[in-house]
C-alpha cells in the first residue's frame, strides 16, 4: 500500500512559534475527534507517531532522542489532549478515545499507516490504537507500560501516592517528589542538572489538574489484556528493569500476550528508561523498525 | 413494606418514599435534640436489638471487597466535602473519608467535632467546600448523611459558585426543599421510610445508622461521584 504523507497542508494547518533548547519549533494544529491536537513533524523517512504519557506534553522527549529518530523516519510529535498546547477539555480522556485522537491526526495528516511508540501512559494509548484500528499500524513500539486487567502489576501504593499524592506542593516540588520514582537513583544524583533542565521543559506549558486526574483515571480503567493476543503488527516491548512505577514484570505479561512480541529488558534503568538511556533506545527502536521495514518489503517483493 | 431489589442489581427499581408528620412539630423546638435522636436512630426500646444488629452487619460486611477499593469505579478527583449527621464528627466519617481518597477522589476535612444542631454546620460547610473548590479550581460535592444534609443544601444554595451537587446518605427528616440549581442524589436504607417527594432514592440494604460504613451504600456513592461531570470554576 503506498503510504500518503502530506505534512505541510498550509490550509489546514496554524503555525505558533515556541522555543526548544535555542531553536524555534513550529507547533502545527488539527481539529481533530473535536478538539485541537497540537502536532510537529520532524525528519524524513517511514512516519513513526510518538505518544508521550500520563501528564506529559510532547516537550517532554529527549532532544537527542527525536532528532536521532529524525534522520531516520518522519518522526510525528504532539500533545495529548489535556497536555501542551493541545485542548484540556473534561472530557474524552478515555484512553479509546484518545486513541481515536491518534487515529484523527494520521487522518489529518493523511497517513494511511505509521510505526508507533507508546511510552508509559502513551503505549496505552498505543495499545488501544493498535486494537482498535489495526490497519493503521504497520510496527508497534511499547515503552514502560502495561495492558491493565487482571494481568497487571501495579506499582506498591507508597510509589502511587508519591505520584497521586501532590495536592499542596508547588510543581518544581511535585516533579522533584516524583523524580524518585521515575529516575534510577543513581542516574538521578549523577544528572540533577539535566534532570532539573528537563523539568523546566516540561513545565513551559503545565497539564492542568482536572486533566492529569482525568488520565490517571482513563489508565486505571485501561485493559487490553483480552485483546492484545489479535495484535498483527510487529511489537517490540522495552522497559527497564528498575522500574517500580510499572514492574517490569508488565512487560513479559505483553510479551506473552502478543504474538511474536519481541522483549527488551534494559538492565540498570528505571521508568525514564528514554532519559536515562537515550542512544541505546534509539538504536533499539531504529534497528527494530528498520527490520521490520525491509522484512514487510521482502515479503511483498516475494508476494509481488 | 416491599423488599428492595440488591443495591448491586443495576436494574434495580429507584424508591420513592412518602412524607411522615414531624415529632418537633408536636412537641415543640425544646425537643429539637430528642426529636432529632428519635428520628435517627429510632426508640430507646429497640436501641439494643438495633446495636447487635449493628454489630452483626458490621461482622458481616468487614471483608467486602469494596473497602479495599474493588469493584469500585476509579475516581477523577473531584473534591468532595462529607458532612456528619445527627451525633457524627469527622472521626466517624473518617474511614469514609480515606475510602474515597483512596478511590481517586479529594475529601476536604469540614472541622465538625459533632453534629448536635445542623444550623452550627453551615460556617464550617461554607469554609470546607469554598476552600477545596479553590485549591482544586472544581466545584465540590458534598456528601450528607441525616441531618446533615440540612446544612448541606443550606449552604449549596448560597455557594452555588463553589458547590455543584449533593449526595445524601440517609435522609434527614423533615426533608428540606432543594433548592434550585443544586443537584440531589439520595442513597437511603432500604427499610426506612422518609420524606422525599419528588425524587429518586438509591436503596441499599442494611440499617440507617450504619449507612456510613454501608459497603453497598459505598458503591453506589462512587458510581454516583464518577457520573456527576467535572465543573471547573471560573475563574474569569
Amino acid at each position: 500500500m503506498k503510504e500518503r504523507h502530506k505534512a505541510d497542508s498550509t490550509e489546514k494547518l496554524q503555525v505558533t512559534d515556541r522555543p526548544l533548547a535555542g531553536r524555534s519549533i513550529k507547533m502545527r494544529y488539527a481539529e481533530v475527534n473535536g478538539i485541537k491536537i497540537a502536532f510537529d513533524i520532524r525528519g524524513s523517512g517511514p512516519p513513526l507517531v510518538l505518544i508521550m504519557g500520563y501528564r506529559l506534553n510532547s516537550r517532554a522527549w529527549p532532544l537527542d532522542f527525536i532528532e536521532a529518530l529524525a534522520e531516520r523516519f518522519t518522526v510525528v510529535l504532539f500533545d495529548n489532549r489535556g497536555t501542551g498546547l493541545s485542548d484540556k477539555p473534561t472530557f474524552g480522556y478515555e484512553l479509546s478515545n484518545m486513541a481515536k485522537d491518534v487515529c484523527g491526526l494520521l487522518d489529518h495528516l493523511e497517513i494511511a499507516r505509521a510505526n508507533v511508540l507508546g511510552y508509559s501512559m502513551g503505549g496505552a494509548i498505543a495499545q488501544e490504537l493498535v486494537c482498535r484500528y489495526p490497519e493503521r499500524v504497520i510496527s508497534l513500539v511499547l515503552c514502560a507500560t502495561l495492558c491493565g486487567g487482571r494481568r497487571a502489576i501495579y506499582a506498591r501504593p507508597t510509589v502511587i501516592s508519591i505520584m497521586h499524592d501532590l495536592d499542596g506542593l508547588d510543581p518544581a516540588d511535585a516533579a522533584r517528589r516524583i523524580w524518585t520514582v521515575t529516575y534510577e537513583p543513581k542516574y538521578l544524583a549523577a544528572n540533577v542538572d539535566k534532570v532539573e533542565r528537563q523539568m523546566q521543559r516540561e513545565f513551559e506549558t503545565p497539564t492542568p489538574l482536572h486533566a492529569a486526574d482525568l488520565q490517571f483515571q482513563a489508565f486505571v480503567d485501561f485493559d487490553t489484556s483480552e485483546a492484545l493476543s489479535s495484535v498483527r503488527s510487529p511489537t517490540l516491548i522495552m522497559t527497564g528493569d528498575g522500574d517500580v512505577l510499572i514492574p517490569p514484570r508488565n512487560s513479559e505479561v505483553m510479551a506473552e500476550l502478543i504474538p511474536d512480541a519481541q522483549l527488551v529488558m534494559l538492565r540498570g534503568f528505571a521508568h525514564r528508561v528514554i532519559w536515562e538511556s537515550t542512544a541505546q533506545c534509539v538504536t533499539l527502536i531504529g534497528n527494530f523498525l528498520e527490520r521490520t521495514q525491509e522484512t514487510a518489503n521482502a515479503a511483498r517483493s516475494y508476494a509481488g | 413494606m416491599r423488599r428492595a431489589a440488591m443495591p448491586d442489581d443495576p436494574g434495580r427499581p429507584r424508591k420513592r418514599i412518602s412524607r411522615l408528620t414531624s415529632v418537633s412539630t408536636i412537641l415543640g423546638p425544646a425537643a429539637g435534640f430528642m426529636d432529632e435522636t428519635l428520628r435517627t436512630f429510632g426508640l430507646p426500646l429497640f436501641w439494643p436489638y438495633d446495636s447487635l444488629e449493628a454489630a452483626v452487619e458490621v461482622v458481616l460486611n468487614s471483608s467486602n471487597a469494596v473497602y479495599r477499593g474493588q469493584n469500585v469505579r476509579y475516581g477523577d478527583g473531584k473534591p468532595v466535602v462529607l458532612v456528619p449527621g445527627h451525633l457524627g464528627g469527622d472521626v466517624t466519617l473518617a474511614p469514609l473519608s480515606m475510602w474515597l481518597h483512596a478511590i481517586g477522589y479529594r475529601p476536604a476535612k469540614s472541622d465538625i467535632l459533632i453534629n448536635i444542631n445542623d444550623r452550627s454546620l453551615d460556617k464550617p460547610l461554607t469554609v470546607a467546600s469554598r476552600g477545596a473548590a479553590l485549591r482544586i479550581g472544581r466545584k465540590t460535592i458534598m456528601i450528607a448523611f441525616d441531618t446533615g444534609l440540612r446544612s448541606a443544601l443550606r449552604v449549596a444554595e448560597v455557594e452555588r459558585e463553589y458547590v455543584s451537587d449533593v449526595i445524601a446518605l440517609g435522609l434527614s427528616d423533615p426533608m428540606p426543599a432543594v433548592p434550585t440549581g443544586v443537584r440531589l442524589h439520595i442513597i437511603e436504607s432500604a427499610r426506612r421510610a422518609s420524606v422525599v417527594p419528588d425524587h429518586e432514592v438509591n436503596p441499599v440494604q442494611g440499617s440507617r445508622a450504619l449507612l456510613y460504613v454501608n459497603p453497598a451504600a459505598w458503591r453506589i456513592l462512587a458510581g454516583i461521584l464518577r457520573e456527576i461531570p467535572i465543573t471547573l470554576l471560573d475563574r474569569s
